[in-house]
């Protein structure tokens, strides 16, 4: 099954209306591969009736792309496997470190952009593939501090490690939209300026703006006009068929409320067909 | 600094249970936006470890039990990459470190078993069975027994199964109890029995896989100074039938009789 039109973000909170009552626009389910590895019970036979249904795509949260530990191979090793019998035809994970000394922070922590740090986590990468087997994207993060001084752009760093690790860019379009509000830079010139030919799928979510001081990327507030707008931006820049992912991940809305979501990125996503 | 001495320095002012903002200065950016990662991070731990104690919180309150997430954070930090074990090592830390802690935030004695039994609940409903299922045949005595593998043997000194959600425990009377929690094949809830002494002694060697049932029950009457008589007999057939019916006994092993 080929991954294209708009997917959704796989979350317990919403298993039951997926299942149950999925909207036709629904054409593919994204998991994070840490909340289902490792793990008995509802979660496997839940994420079996998805696989039944959808094509899978992998996530992870907690590579730590950019972390000074060496990257677990017990980690890799479960994760391929894992991935493996999901049949994700790519992994992504994020441009930021989780884990340091040991120490899992579960959460994404920006790294600075410089060369040694973009070289650093393309090497990651590159081990990360060879182990996995699979193709690899990186994700942009929303960033809310910047580590000393920059060396260059977000885009450029995105840039230097898809090159270095032969490897393909998650696009982000609302962490695009957080950052630019948040570092005053225009989120389309940063944009276009992304590596696009090398984008592999995108993600859009909601963020909360209510603190004039920084606005936060939560996946808790309905897509705001703006990222809907950016979206069609980055489309229009790319030019082809590429998968959408809407991130829900807390203050659930109605079901229908998020169908009329998924509806609506439904008809700013290009839909080409297989030859 | 270093971008690696950086990552150290970011991960010591999210975790320590006091960071003034000048402390963030060092890392390049205004304090503000770096004390916003350590809202969002410890507000993350708080919210995994919230859900895995949920009466331990209610009975100890949210402001004292907050305060134990942080001395965890602080000292023995999260290591596990997957966030559902995190209530687990918190459990770890309450163990290792409950004399003092106990002491410093006058804590029941009855706390920690609540804690252990509220994270045998989550482990279990969790619980991965790795590996190959083994070949199961119908329970025969002479074979050895096999347990399903989502399941937890407890041994507590507090009832404290027995209180609800928002209950308080402070009349809770000390009264050592075994409990096997499992998780039901069909509806994936998980669900609490009670032990007496032998069927406890029963749940342990049956584990342990090493014995054939009918030697399982000698040893655990033995222990129990118990004869193994008609009474004990038809007690011990009406547990077996009802464990094989809840699914928390499988069957007995098709290839290792009398192992």
């Amino acid at each position: 099954m080929a991954v294209r039109g708009v997917g959704l973000g796989l979350r317990w909170a919403l298993i039951d209306d997926i299942l149950q009552r999925p909207p036709p626009e629904l054409a593919w389910i994204e998991i994070a591969p840490e909340n289902f590895m490792r793990r008995g019970g509802r979660f496997p036979a839940a994420l079996a009736a998805c696989a039944a249904r959808w094509p899978i795509v992998t996530h992870g949260l907690t590579m730590s792309l950019g972390g000074g530990d060496p990257l677990s191979p017990e980690y890799l090793r479960t994760l391929a496997e894992f991935a493996h019998d999901v049949g994700t035809p790519w992994h992504s994970d994020h441009l930021c470190f989780g884990i340091v000394d040991g120490v899992a922070m579960h959460d994404l922590l920006p790294l600075p952009f410089t060369e040694e740090a973009a070289d650093h986590v393309a090497a990651r990468v590159r081990q990360a593939q060879d182990v996995l087997g699979l193709p690899m994207a990186v994700e942009n993060i929303s960033y809310y501090a910047h580590p000393g001084q920059a060396e260059m752009d977000e885009s450029d760093f995105a840039a230097r490690v898809v090159e270095k690790a032969g490897c393909s860019l998650l696009l982000d379009v609302n962490n695009v939209y957080v950052n630019s509000k948040n570092h005053g830079f225009d989120a389309r010139a940063m944009i276009a300026k992304m590596p696009l030919d090398r984008v592999v799928q995108i993600h859009v979510a909601g963020h909360d703006d209510s603190d004039p001081e920084l606005v936060v990327d939560t996946h808790a507030e309905p897509l705001k006009n703006e990222v809907y707008d950016l979206l069609a931006f980055a489309l229009s820049k790319i030019g082809r068929d590429v998968p959408v992912l809407l991130e829900r991940d807390d203050n659930f809305p109605d079901w229908a409320d998020l169908c009329a979501e998924l509806a609506r990125l439904d008809t700013i996503v290009p839909h080409e067909h297989a030859p | 600094m270093s971008w690696i001495g950086y990552q150290k320095s970011l991960c010591d002012l999210i975790l320590a249970e006091d960071a003034p903002a000048a402390d963030f200065a060092n890392l390049g950016h205004e304090p503000s936006r770096w004390k916003a990662y350590r809202r969002m991070v410890r507000s993350r731990f708080y919210e995994t470890i919230d859900h895995g104690f949920e009466r331990l919180k209610n009975i100890v309150g949210s402001e004292r039990f907050h305060l134990l997430v942080d001395r965890f954070l602080a000292i023995e930090r999260p290591r596990s990459i997957y966030l559902r074990d995190i209530p687990g090592e918190f459990l770890q830390f309450l163990e290792r470190h409950w004399e003092p802690i106990s002491r410093e935030h006058g804590l029941a004695a009855y706390v920690l078993d609540l804690a252990r039994y509220e994270w045998a609940e989550l482990e279990t409903a969790y619980a991965y069975e790795e590996g190959p299922t083994p070949d199961v045949v119908p329970l025969e005595m002479h074979r050895v027994a096999v347990l399903a593998p989502a399941h937890r043997l407890l041994d507590l000194e507090y009832p404290v199964h027995r209180l609800g959600t928002d209950q308080e425990g402070g009349a809770l009377g000390r009264e050592p109890i075994s409990l096997c929690l499992y998780r039901d094949s069909k509806t994936h809830d998980v669900e609490t029995l009670e032990l007496t002494p032998v069927a406890a002694r029963l749940f342990v060697l049956i584990e342990q896989q090493t014995t054939a049932l009918d030697q399982v029950v000698r040893s655990a009457a033995d222990a129990a100074r118990l004869p193994v008589d008609l009474a004990f007999i038809e007690a011990l057939s009406v547990l077996l039938a009802d464990l094989l019916e809840r699914g928390v006994l499988l069957g007995s092993l098709a290839d290792r009789p009398n192992a």
